[in-house]
């Protein structure tokens, strides 16, 4: 059983200038004291082509996680838009918020992102390259998926079960992916 | 019979293995496949049972989703007394869950499903080496029966979460049911290997192995959930096959007999569910009770049996689209739930009609007691659970509360006290709680301990959870996110400080010790409550009045009686003596000496002499012999041959009234004060108030004694207001009234009811001190503490009589204690009320109410009386509202 429970995650400061940092307020449950920290990532996805563009926008460790219940802001700096292809720059993408226990990911939550320009002139013919001082970023707040996986979370790693739960880890984030892009299509 | 299939009700489509209604009937739990994890949901009763809840937006339909089950949860059952939900799967762990007070919360990710009430997992019990298929627990929730496809049963004990005491192997299949029977002797399980095996709950060793009737039989159910009828007499097997054809074989309680079994399923029997309620067909056919029983298949269908029929009362066909996996009936005996490996449930409804009337409770207590000797122990389950603390402020009362042995029941105490520890911990802010602080490890990497949220306290169980207050769905905000905010409320502190990871880097947070020391201390209180609780008797209940100045008495043990053949009283009256002395307060002693001077032939004076330390004070003589002597500080008197009486002053030996002339020989002389009191061998008393020359009381005592003399006035006692308190040697203690003109009982040695009583050991001194006696002769815990309570009732009129302002109060309490401890809300209230008084001025009651007692002002007994009651945590919201009203009051 995971331990640890994402309860609620607050978007602060959105929409707001694709040049601010984005900023999450992370609710979470504990049910035993935790041994290691958690580490708390922000994952921007460039492209929705290739995992290459995915930028590691920030990496947290948070700690001491004794039993109870905890919330915390994470804040990280936007993504660099040199490492995004213009093609994707404007549009919909999609952002990560990971946690992992001891190297292990044991939640996904996706947000979809939806970058455009403010002005409504831009808006109506985007310039060729794109003007990131100009976009403005709405992440789709109200409507995170989630996507949990089994983790080890004991002390002592069992051999057997680790291998087991790591192909069942990378089937879910496949199927994560695979979902939000095709939700996005749509969109 | 009503029928209905809540399309509501659903794990997305996927299979539900496991239904169980909670023991108030306001919701039932499913078990069953989630996403991608196990999943229990926990639902609202009402708007299946009303179709107008169920179109009311306002009520909620889901109340919990908990996916913390990493695989299928194959069983979910409810403790009998409603606190906790035990819920088993796949991943080879049994969770125990219990409500927390969190305010409704949105699934985070569930697609806006929200959260009504919050049940959080408070244990979690590993050991099998397998999936976990059936749960169970003992009559009396001490224990969780689990069975796995590790070819086990293991035993939990619910008291001291997550021990396992037992693991009964003996099984050589998957073992897919368990059962236990309602006496609480035996625990049953059936297994693939096809056997049921019934084990004892004494040593947890195998009882028997029943296999006949299993030997046909395929593995080719997913649960084999048998079930033990409510009188305890059948043991109803799932899948066995008699002749070819699946049938639900019965089981005998005596000696294990297979020879009756339930037969027309066409396909292996999945499950077997009765009636907690033993039925009969109506108020006249009493002593022929039958059993009702459910029945649920393979074959998608739904057979319900009542045992005093040969056919089924009814069978559902295509119930569901695929096997019936398990089924749940109401505690009310009326509702039954069922649910399918096709996603769905069915609920059905019965009336009085159909199944019969419910034998009531009472009639199926003594019916166990005429079978087996003892009561069911689910009847001692509402004392037992452990009741959950709502208010911090609670904790105080429990910890140090005034001394209550018996409150806390030996065995169901340790879960009180380790629960309420685990709570007390729970309050400790184990991390910063007004910002997160940021720092940096040893490689340069952010990191952030973040703001601790102290919990609330966890809600009493049943109650107080939605289904009773349908405005509470609107109360639920949904916490989940919106952009709206712009800024956290969190306060981001950055220290420039390297920290480690790990639990143990704490620099800014108080470790764990405050919490095993909580444990450390409730286990000691515990232990010392029950020494003292073996100590013995230190005291006797005795009536005494307070404030009574030394004073003596010539005689003892006199004898009153009357004669049987004529009304003529004889009393053998105080027999003369040559000399003899009476020793009396402040040094002093009186001496007398009849006959001691001469004064003409035969004519001889007495004399009465004040001896102070060892010095003769004062000399008196007297004309007749003195056969009685009694004195007090002020007053010394003695009774003469003549029948009659003479009083002095002590102090110099000065006549304060002329010789009283009694109208017989005195029997018994009393002084204490001012107060004289003359018994003669007539029977007749008199009381008389020396300074002021008055008589205080003047009756007879005859009606007291009986007629053979066998009864004896043992002691007698003048209170303050010249009245006088007899005690004889029957162990009656009677004082007179003289407003009412008759005589008061005020206190019975022999009384059934002390001896029935806890109260033997209770002391007047006022404390509580003195454990309750463990020889008492009613075995009957109940109607112990109606007796203990009505004896506190006697004794709290008897002081009310005397004026016993100290008593009285003790007795309040104790009677306060018994009546807090045995749950007895409505009589607490009424007593609680008529401390409080009106609030209103003006309302009705408030014209005769006093506000005192006995010079005791009622509301400051009020607040000892809270204190009291809050050794009971049950009475917690009882002891909140008057606890307000009281402030009010004070306030203004």
């Amino acid at each position: 059983m995971a331990k640890v429970h994402v309860q609620n995650v607050v978007v602060l400061d959105n929409p707001s200038n694709f040049s601010n940092p984005f900023q999450f307020e992370i609710t979470f449950e504990c049910l035993e004291d935790l041994q290691e920290d958690l580490e708390w990532k922000i994952i921007y996805v460039g492209s929705a082509e290739s995992e290459t563009y995915d930028q590691v926008l920030d990496t947290v460790y948070v700690g001491p996680v004794p039993e109870g219940r905890h919330m915390f802001v994470f804040q990280a700096e936007p993504p660099q838009p040199s490492k995004i292809p213009v093609a994707d720059a404007v549009g919909v993408t999609v952002v990560l918020l990971t946690c992992s226990y001891r190297g292990q990911e044991f939640i996904r939550v996706g947000y979809y992102v939806n970058n455009e320009y403010g002005d409504a002139e831009l808006k109506e013919n985007p310039p060729a390259v794109p003007q990131f001082d100009k976009l403005m970023r709405n992440i789709l707040a109200t409507n995170p998926r989630v996507t949990r996986f089994k983790v080890d979370w004991d002390d002592t790693n069992k051999s057997g079960t680790t291998k087991g739960e790591q192909v069942v880890e990378s089937d879910g984030h496949q199927k994560m992916d695979a979902s939000l892009m095709e939700s996005m299509d749509v969109m | 019979m009503k029928l209905l299939k809540p399309a509501w009700v659903t794990h997305d489509g996927k299979p539900i293995f496991s239904i169980d209604i909670h023991p108030d009937g306001s919701k039932f739990a499913t078990g069953g496949q989630g996403d991608d994890s196990g999943r229990v949901v926990i639902w609202n009763v009402a708007p299946i049972v009303k179709e107008q809840a169920e179109e009311d937006d306002n009520v909620p339909k889901l109340l919990c989703q908990m996916d913390n089950h990493l695989a299928c949860v194959n069983c979910v059952r409810w403790s009998n007394s409603g606190q906790y939900l035990a819920s088993g799967g796949d991943d080879k762990l049994v969770m125990i869950w219990q409500l927390t007070r969190y305010a409704g919360s949105t699934i985070f990710g569930g697609g806006g499903k929200t959260n009504i009430e919050h049940w959080r997992c408070v244990s979690t019990l590993r050991g099998h080496s397998g999936d976990v298929l059936d749960l169970g627990w003992s009559p009396d929730d001490q224990y969780l029966a689990s069975s796995s496809v590790d070819n086990t049963v293991r035993i939990w004990n619910m008291l001291n979460m997550p021990e396992s005491i037992a693991v009964l192997k003996g099984h050589t299949g998957l073992v897919k049911g368990i059962a236990w029977d309602p006496i609480g002797k035996y625990v049953a399980s059936q297994s693939d290997d096809k056997t049921v095996r019934v084990w004892k709950t004494s040593d947890w060793k195998q009882e028997t192995v029943v296999t006949e009737p299993f030997e046909e039989c395929g593995g080719t159910t997913h649960v084999l959930r048998l079930n033990w009828s409510p009188d305890g007499q059948y043991l109803v097997s799932a899948h066995a096959m008699n002749g070819g054809g699946p049938t639900a074989q019965i089981i005998e309680r005596d000696g294990w007999k297979t020879d009756k079994d339930f037969v027309g399923h066409r396909k292996a029997i999945t499950c077997v569910s009765f009636n907690s309620n033993m039925l009969r067909k109506s108020a006249l056919h009493k002593g022929t009770n039958y059993c009702c029983c459910a029945i649920g298949s393979r074959d998608r269908s739904l057979s319900i049996w009542l045992t005093s029929l040969k056919r089924p009362l009814v069978v559902i066909h295509e119930l569901f689209l695929n096997s019936v996996l398990d089924l749940s009936w109401s505690r009310s005996g009326y509702q039954l739930m069922a649910c399918s490996w096709d996603g769905s449930v069915a609920y059905i409804e019965f009336d009085d009609k159909e199944l019969g009337q419910i034998v009531s409770v009472e009639e199926k207590e003594n019916l166990f007691q005429r079978m087996y000797g003892k009561k069911s122990f689910s009847t001692g389950v509402d004392k037992k659970a452990s009741v959950v603390i709502e208010d911090p402020d609670w904790i105080q009362p429990q910890l140090v509360g005034p001394s209550v042995p018996s409150v806390i029941e030996e065995d169901g105490g340790m879960l009180s006290s380790d629960s309420r520890a685990s709570r007390t911990s729970q309050i400790v802010a184990k991390g910063p709680t007004d910002k997160q602080i940021e720092t940096r490890t040893v490689d340069g990497r952010r990191r952030i301990t973040p703001v601790f949220i102290p919990p609330l306290m966890e809600e009493d169980d049943a109650q107080s959870s939605h289904a009773s207050n349908h405005s509470s769905a609107a109360l639920v905000q949904p916490t989940f996110s919106s952009s709206t905010e712009s800024r956290s409320k969190i306060v981001v502190e950055k220290r420039d400080e390297v920290t480690k990871p790990g639990l143990s880097s704490t620099t800014s947070t108080s470790p764990s010790p405050p919490q095993v020391n909580a444990r450390k201390e409730m286990s000691n209180i515990l232990l010392s409550r029950r020494l003292e609780r073996n100590e013995p008797e230190r005291s006797v209940v005795s009536i005494r009045t307070s404030g009574s100045s030394a004073a003596s008495v010539a005689t003892t043990g006199i004898s009153i009686f009357r004669s049987p053949d004529s009304d003529k009283v004889a009393i053998a009256p105080l027999s003369v003596q040559k000399s003899f002395s009476v020793p009396a307060s402040c040094g002093r002693s009186f001496e007398i000496e009849n006959q001691s001077y001469f004064v003409g032939h035969k004519m001889a004076v007495h004399k009465l002499s004040c001896v102070m330390h060892g010095k003769v004070a004062w000399d008196i003589f007297l004309s007749s012999p003195m056969i009685g002597c009694a004195a007090s500080v002020y007053c010394v008197a003695v009774t003469c041959s003549d029948a009659t009486l003479h009083c002095f002053a002590v102090g110099d030996g000065s006549r304060m009234i002329p010789g009283i002339k009694l109208q017989g020989p005195a029997v018994h002389l009393r002084v204490q004060d001012h107060f004289v009191s003359v018994v003669t061998a007539h029977g007749q008393m008199n009381v008389w108030d020396i300074i002021k020359r008055k008589s205080t009381l003047k009756t007879s005592i005859l009606s007291l004694t009986d007629s053979d003399g066998s009864v004896t006035l043992t002691s007698c006692t003048i209170r303050d207001t010249g009245l006088p308190i007899l005690s004889f040697s029957n162990s009656k203690t009677y004082t007179y009234s003289t407003d009412m003109d008759t005589w008061l009982l005020l206190a019975d040695a022999m009384d059934p009811l002390r001896n029935g009583s806890d109260l033997q050991g209770i002391s007047s001194s006022g404390s509580f001190g003195s454990g309750p006696s463990r020889s008492s002769v009613i075995n009957n815990a109940d109607s112990k503490i109606i007796c203990s309570i009505s004896y506190a009732d006697l004794k709290m009129s008897a002081l009310a009589e005397l004026n016993s302002p100290a008593e009285y109060r003790t007795w309040l309490m104790t009677k306060v204690k018994y009546m807090a401890q045995q749950g007895m809300e409505d009589r607490l209230r009424s007593l609680c009320e008529d401390l409080l008084g009106p609030v209103h001025r003006s309302s009705q009651r408030g014209k005769n109410w006093q506000p005192t007692i006995l010079t005791m002002k009622k509301n400051d007994l009020l607040h000892q009386v809270l204190q009291v009651m809050a050794t009971n945590v049950k009475m917690q919201r009882l002891c909140t509202e008057f606890q307000q009203q009281l402030k009010m009051l004070t306030e203004f």
